[in-house]
């Protein structure tokens, strides 16, 4: 079992504090929620994580040793962030190829797609878009998977396929998501936190989700 | 490790195909300066083409972030594409200009 610790996360736009001391723990096996209102730094804190910002002070830790000892980061997180990151000329087939997923596994998964495999990601809609990327991305050989936003655009029908994959692929991975669906994201977290003013706290049940004023409607 | 080196290098071929017809106008252009003027012109000629990559590079890095997502999600930093794929484009500048010297003699 893997153990992924995001440690002493601190990050500030000159005197607007947006991380203060965060600390979020994450096992193979494990799908935890992270929740939160816009601009509460949930973002920045999964882009800090898989080294993509920088940040005041900042530990990343799997298996107790630092990131920095593993020269191969990318087996150990892999991450998808809340905008499109395939480049829109790469097709289906060859984004498939490159991280090395069965294309036949996801067919199987969401039959609509096999008409699209030979389309480059400019012909296909956002929603598309997001479903390829949000499964290469929980399908990837890394030992964890950060997901910003990974149910954004997707039809309700296959959200919860995607929501089965995760659940599939915890097995063998830990898993950090965040997203504005949040009843997704109750469907199948482990372990769910909350993410205010900076501070990160851990919440129970959905009761004391609702004591902190989440959501607002 | 054989393997992961040329997975690597399939990768910055792929990424340096994106910017490829940029490069390769420039190449032309610059060759084409060379063939205008003397010899004595190279350094400035190599001064104007690392210009371009410093601009090619900021671009990438302000308007790109999120596709350098993909090559890290691969295992290629960000440092390494921008090194690796500036060796690509210097390798093939210098044989552009070779070439044009040789059709010159």
């Amino acid at each position: 079992m893997n153990t992924l610790e995001i440690e002493s996360i601190n990050l500030a736009f000159g005197d607007r504090v947006i991380l203060s001391d965060i600390y979020l723990k994450c096992t193979t096996g494990s799908v935890v929620g992270l929740l939160g209102r816009n601009g509460t730094g949930k973002s920045s804190l999964f882009k800090i994580a898989f080294g993509a910002i920088k940040a005041q002070n900042k530990s990343i830790r799997f298996n107790s040793k630092s990131i920095s000892e593993y020269s191969d980061i990318q087996n150990i997180i892999t991450y998808l962030p809340q905008k499109s990151f395939v480049p829109k000329s790469f097709k289906v087939n060859e984004v498939f190829s490159d991280f090395g997923i069965s294309r036949d596994e996801f067919i199987t998964s969401f039959p609509r797609f096999r008409s699209k495999l030979r389309a480059s990601f400019r012909h296909l809609s956002n929603g598309e878009s997001r479903l390829i990327e949000a499964y290469i991305i929980i399908k990837s050989a890394s030992s964890f998977s950060l997901l910003d936003e990974p149910f954004t655009y997707i039809s309700p029908l296959e959200i919860k396929v995607i929501k089965e994959i995760i659940t599939e692929q915890k097995k063998q991975k830990g898993f950090i998501i965040t997203d504005h669906r949040y009843q997704d994201i109750l469907d199948i977290q482990d372990d769910l936190y909350f993410l205010k003013e900076g501070i990160i706290k851990p919440i129970m049940n959905s009761q004391e989700l609702k004591k902190m004023g989440y959501p607002s409607d | 490790m054989i393997k992961k080196v040329i997975k690597k290098l399939k990768l910055l071929f792929r990424f340096y195909k994106g910017f490829f017809l940029l490069s390769l106008i420039a190449n032309i252009w610059f060759s084409w300066i060379i063939i205008e003027n003397k010899n004595s012109i190279i350094v400035i000629v190599i001064m104007l083409k690392l210009t371009l990559n410093t601009i090619i590079a900021l671009f990438l890095n302000s308007y790109k972030t999120n596709e350098f997502h993909y090559y890290q999600n691969l295992g290629l930093s960000k440092k390494e594409i921008l090194i690796g794929v500036g060796v690509i484009d210097a390798l093939f500048f210098s044989l552009f200009v070779f070439s044009v010297q040789k059709i010159k003699s």
